[in-house]
C-alpha cells in the first residue's frame, strides 16, 4: 500500500509597520514587558478601534506579489473566544471579508495556489512558570498586524513546504511587507497534514501541527507526523482524530492539544465601529509603484537581458542587499558583467571573510562603483582594487583619496616594468632556467616576484607580455 | 461657566473608579479622560456628581420598568445640577425623564465623542444630556459635540408629522426584538474583556483559569448583565448567526431606508402612543428630543431643528 | 426549557442551579419572540452595520506613547516583574 501525503499551510506574518494595527503603541519587537501597551490593547474599555493605514497598504502589496484578487471593500470583524493572551475577549480579524484571494506562488515544478490572505491582530505573550504555577502576561504584541496566508491542500512533501516558505520569505522581505524571521516569531507556519492511499479522491483525517520554530523543526515534524498517520492506518495502532497537535522540538514528536476536542463557536459579527475599506485601482496602482522588482523577475532580467550567468544571477537576485547594490552600481558604471563579477568574486569574499550574511552587506554603492570604474579604466589593478574595496567596506574610506595618499595608481610605464623584470629575472636565475626547460608553473612565480618589487601595483597584463616576451627572446 | 453637570458613571474620569454600576467596574480606576469631560473642564464647567442608570447603562433591555433608573433620574431632578451626560442606548432613560417632567437630547449617532465612554452596544451609543429645561440642553450639548458637526440649514417652518405617517408600519411590531438581538450581541462581546485578569474584579477563591474566568464575571454581573450575555451568545452563534443577529441587521437597513423625510422635518409620538419610539431614533441613529409631552425624532442633518419650539 | 449551558459556555459563566432556572426561563421568554423576524422576507437588502456612510476611516503609521507601565499595572490585580499574573492555563 503507496500512501501520498496532502498538506496545506497557515503562514501568520507580522508586517512591517511602525505602530500597531487598531492603536498607537509601538509595534518594535523586543522591548520590555508590557511598555509598549494602551488602554486600547490591554483591554481597557473607551478607546476607538482605528486601522493602520500602512497595514493595509502592506495587505494589498501582500496581495500583488501573490498575483491574488484583491477584495474590493474590505471590513473587519470580531472573533470571540476567551484566553489570556486575548485581553478583549475577541480577535479583530476578517471572516466575511479578506483582503485578496485565489493567489498562488511557483515552486519547482508546481504552483502553490492560496485560498485567501486576511489581515488581523496578534496576541500577547504568555510566560509559563512551573513553579509557582502561574503564566505571566505581555502584552506587547497584541494588536500587533498580521497577515494570515492560507494556501490550499497543494502540498506533498517537506521540500515543497520549505521551497515554499523561503520563497515567501523572499517575496515578503524584498516587497518591504515583514522581515519574516521566524525565530523572532514575525513568520510562524502551522500545516494541515493528512494522509490517504495513493491515487484515492477522498481526503484523509486532517490534523495541524503547531510551534514549529524553524524550517528544519517543520521538515521534521511533517516526517514525523505523515509516519504517525500512515502507521494509524497501516497497523490501527492509533485512531486518528481532527485534532491540532504540538511539534515539541527536543522530543521530536507531536502531542495532542486538547483532551476533547470541541469546535469552538467563535460567533464572528462585524465590527461596527471599523468602517469600511474601499480599495480602488488607483491606490492599488500607487501601491503597486512602490514595490520593488521581484526577486524572479530580477532574475529574468539579469540572465535574458543582461547576459549574466544563471548562478550569479540567482546569487544576487535572491539577496535584497545585494540587488540594491547592483542596481545602485549599475547606474554609475553601466558594465553589468563587470559589476556581478566584483559582487560574486570580490565583495562576497570580503563579507565571508568577516563573517556578514548575504542579506546583510551594507556598502556604499557610488564608492564601489568608482572603484570598479578605476579598474576598468586602468588607474589600478585588479588587487588593489580588491584592498581598496576592503577599506571602504570596513572604514567606509573614499576610495580615490585613499588610493592618492598611498601611491596606488598602477604602474604601466614599460620603463619602470622592464626594470623591475630585468632585476627579478636577475635574482632568480633557477626559475628561470626551469622556465626554459619547460615549466610554465614558474612563470607565474616570476610574475608574482615583479609585483612584489612593485608593491602590487604593476599592471598584470603588461608584466605578463614584457616577461614572456623577455623570456622568450634569450 | 455657570453650569453644574453630572455624569453616568459609564462615562470615565481618570483617577476615578468607572464603576459603569457594576460590580465588576466597581474598583476599576480609568486612567483616561473622556473627551466630553475635557470638554466640559475647559468650559469651566462643574462635574458635580456620577450617577448609574442600571448596570451598564442597561435599563430597559428587557423590561420597561426599572427602578434603579427611576430613583437615578429622580435624584437627578431633585439636586440642584443642571444636566447628566449619559448613554441612553435603548430609550428608556429618555422615556423615564418625560415621565418625571424632564427633558432628553439624544444627538445624531456620531456627533458626540464616544472616547472615554465605557461602551455598551457599539453601533447605538451616544452620549446625550438629561436636562431640566430645553434651553440649557442645547447650550451643554454645543459644548460636548465634535466640531465637524454640520448645523442644519433647513427652511425656516417646520413641519412636524406625527409618526404614523412617516414611520414604517410593518417593522414596528418588531422593534423590541430587533433591539434585544442587536444589543445583547454588542453588549455580550462588549462585556467579554471583563474577566478578572488584567483589571476589575476578580473572585477570591478559584483553583484554575477557568474559574478564574467563569468566578469572576458570574460573581460580578447582574442578573440582566447575564440574560444580555447568554442571548448575546445565542444569537451571534453558528447556527443562529444568519437568522438572528444578521436577519436583524437587514430589518434595520429595511427600517432606516423605508423612513421618510421628504415631506417633514421631524416625527414625533406621545409617551401613550408608544414606548419602543425612541428605538426607532438608535436604529437609525437620528437626533431625538424628548419633552414631557412628546418625542421628536429629527433627520439626521438637522438636529437644530430640535432646538425650535415644536 | 432550553438548554442554556453551551451559552453559558459561551460566555464564560457558571451559574448556581437556582439562577440558572431563572435565568433559562427569561431567555425562554425573550428568544421564543424572536420568531416574529422570520415573518420579514429581507433578501433584498444588505445587512446594516453601521448607520455611518463614512469609508476609509483610517490613521497614519504613527506611534504614540499614551500611558506608562505603571500606570497600566495600576489596576492588575496581580503583577510580577512587569507582568499580569494569572494562575497556569489548562492547555499547553
Amino acid at each position: 500500500m503507496t500512501y501520498e501525503v496532502v498538506m496545506g499551510l497557515e503562514v501568520h506574518v507580522e508586517l512591517s509597520t511602525n505602530s500597531k494595527l487598531f492603536c498607537s503603541c509601538s509595534a518594535k519587537f523586543g522591548a520590555d514587558a508590557n511598555e509598549n501597551v494602551c488602554p486600547a490593547c490591554a483591554g481597557m474599555p473607551g478607546m476607538p478601534a482605528v486601522p493602520n493605514k500602512r497595514a493595509i497598504e502592506l495587505g494589498i502589496a501582500a496581495a500583488l506579489v501573490t498575483n491574488s484578487e484583491i477584495t474590493p471593500v474590505i471590513t473587519f470583524d470580531k472573533k470571540n473566544y476567551f484566553y489570556p493572551d486575548l485581553p478583549t475577549g475577541y480577535q479583530i480579524t476578517q471572516w466575511f471579508s479578506p483582503i485578496c484571494k485565489n493567489g498562488w506562488i511557483d515552486i519547482t515544478g508546481k504552483r502553490i495556489t492560496l485560498k485567501q490572505i486576511h489581515i488581523e491582530e496578534d496576541a500577547g505573550k504568555l510566560v509559563h512558570e512551573p513553579r509557582s504555577r502561574s503564566t505571566l502576561i505581555d502584552f506587547n504584541r497584541t494588536s500587533v498586524p498580521l497577515i494570515e496566508i492560507v494556501s490550499n491542500p497543494d502540498f506533498e512533501t517537506a521540500d515543497e513546504v520549505t521551497e515554499y516558505l523561503e520563497k515567501l520569505r523572499l517575496l515578503l522581505t524584498f516587497a518591504g511587507i515583514s522581515d519574516c524571521k521566524m525565530q523572532e516569531g514575525s513568520m510562524r507556519c502551522d500545516v494541515n497534514i493528512s494522509v490517504r492511499e495513493k491515487g484515492s479522491k477522498i481526503l484523509g483525517t486532517r490534523t495541524e501541527i503547531k510551534n514549529m520554530n524553524s524550517l528544519k523543526a517543520i521538515t521534521r515534524a511533517i516526517e514525523y507526523e505523515s509516519q504517525r498517520h500512515i502507521d494509524a492506518l497501516e497497523t490501527g495502532s492509533e485512531k486518528l482524530v481532527q485534532e491540532t497537535r504540538r511539534w515539541d522540538d527536543t522530543i521530536g514528536a507531536t502531542f495532542s492539544m486538547r483532551e476533547k476536542e470541541e469546535a469552538a463557536d467563535y460567533r464572528y459579527f462585524p465590527n461596527p465601529e471599523i468602517m469600511p475599506i474601499h480599495i480602488d485601482n488607483l491606490w492599488i496602482q500607487s501601491v503597486k509603484d512602490t514595490l520593488p522588482e521581484p526577486a524572479h523577475e530580477k532574475f529574468e532580467r539579469l540572465t535574458a537581458k543582461l547576459g549574466l550567468p544563471e548562478y550569479d544571477s540567482k546569487i544576487i537576485s535572491s539577496s535584497q542587499s545585494l540587488s540594491n547594490i547592483f542596481d545602485g552600481a549599475i547606474k554609475l558604471h553601466n558594465k553589468p558583467k563587470d559589476i556581478s563579477n566584483w559582487i560574486m568574486g570580490e565583495l562576497l569574499a570580503i563579507s565571508k571573510e568577516a563573517g556578514i550574511p548575504d542579506d546583510d552587506i551594507c556598502i556604499d554603492t557610488q564608492k564601489f562603483a568608482c572603484i570598479i570604474k578605476l579598474v576598468d579604466e586602468g588607474k589600478i589593478n585588479r588587487s588593489v582594487g580588491k584592498k581598496v574595496l576592503t577599506e571602504v567596506f570596513e572604514k567606509n574610506i573614499d576610495p580615490e583619496a585613499y588610493i592618492a595618499e598611498n601611491c596606488l595608481a598602477m604602474v604601466s610605464d614599460t620603463g619602470l616594468l622592464e626594470a623591475a623584470i630585468n632585476e627579478v629575472l636577475a635574482e632568480n636565475e633557477k626559475s628561470v632556467l626551469e622556465y626554459k626547460s619547460g615549466s610554465q608553473k614558474v612563470f607565474g612565480f616570476l610574475v608574482g616576484q615583479v609585483m612584489k618589487k612593485t608593491a602590487g601595483k604593476a599592471d598584470p597584463r603588461s608584466v605578463n607580455e614584457l616577461l614572456r616576451s623577455k623570456l622568450d627572446a634569450d | 461657566m455657570k453650569y453644574s453637570v453630572q455624569l453616568e458613571e459609564t462615562i470615565m474620569q481618570k483617577g476615578i473608579p468607572g464603576a459603569a454600576g457594576s460590580k465588576m467596574l466597581e474598583n476599576f480606576i480609568a486612567v483616561f479622560d473622556a473627551t466630553v469631560v475635557t470638554l466640559l473642564m475647559s468650559a469651566d464647567i462643574k462635574i458635580t456628581g456620577r450617577l448609574s442608570f442600571g448596570e451598564f447603562g442597561a435599563p430597559g433591555l428587557f423590561s420597561d420598568q426599572c427602578d434603579a433608573l427611576t430613583a437615578a433620574v429622580s435624584s437627578f431632578a431633585n439636586s440642584s445640577a443642571d444636566a447628566v451626560l449619559c448613554n441612553d442606548y435603548t430609550g428608556a432613560i429618555c422615556t423615564e425623564a418625560g415621565r418625571q417632567g424632564l427633558y432628553y437630547i439624544h444627538p445624531a449617532y456620531g456627533t458626540v465623542s464616544r472616547y472615554g465612554l465605557i461602551p455598551a452596544v457599539t453601533s447605538i451609543d451616544q452620549i446625550g444630556i438629561l436636562c431640566k429645561d430645553k434651553k440649557t440642553g442645547f447650550e451643554i450639548f454645543d459644548i460636548i459635540k465634535q466640531e465637524d458637526s454640520q448645523p442644519c440649514v433647513r427652511g425656516q417652518t417646520l413641519s412636524c408629522v406625527p409618526m404614523t405617517h412617516a414611520c414604517p408600519q410593518p417593522y414596528y411590531d418588531v422593534y423590541p426584538q430587533i433591539m434585544q438581538i442587536l444589543c445583547c450581541g454588542e453588549l455580550a462581546n462588549n462585556i467579554s474583556r471583563y474577566d478578572g485578569i488584567k483589571f476589575g474584579y476578580r473572585a477570591k477563591d478559584y483553583s484554575s483559569l477557568d474559574e478564574l474566568y467563569t468566578k469572576s464575571r458570574t460573581e460580578a454581573f447582574g442578573e440582566d448583565i447575564k440574560l444580555a450575555a447568554l442571548i448575546g451568545a445565542m444569537v451571534l452563534s453558528e447556527d443562529n448567526y444568519m437568522p438572528y443577529y444578521d436577519k436583524a441587521m437587514r430589518l434595520r437597513r429595511l427600517i432606516k431606508n423605508s423612513l421618510d423625510f421628504s415631506d417633514c422635518d421631524v416625527i414625533t409620538a406621545t409617551a401613550e402612543q408608544t414606548s419602543s419610539f425612541p428605538a426607532l431614533s438608535r436604529l437609525c441613529g437620528l437626533p431625538s428630543l424628548t419633552t414631557p409631552s412628546a418625542t421628536y425624532i429629527a433627520n439626521s442633518e438637522c438636529e437644530d431643528l430640535l432646538r425650535y419650539d415644536l | 426549557m432550553s438548554d442554556i449551558s453551551k451559552f453559558e459556555r459561551m460566555a464564560m459563566l457558571s451559574l448556581a442551579d437556582t439562577e440558572r432556572d431563572v435565568l433559562c426561563k427569561r431567555f425562554d421568554a425573550v428568544s421564543s419572540s424572536f420568531a416574529k423576524l422570520d415573518e420579514f422576507d429581507t433578501s433584498d437588502v444588505l445587512p446594516l452595520i453601521s448607520v455611518l456612510e463614512a469609508k476609509n476611516i483610517m490613521r497614519e503609521d504613527i506611534t504614540e506613547k499614551i500611558i506608562s507601565r505603571e500606570e497600566l499595572l495600576k489596576n492588575a490585580p496581580e503583577q510580577q516583574d512587569g507582568y499580569i499574573r494569572v494562575p497556569a492555563s489548562i492547555d499547553i
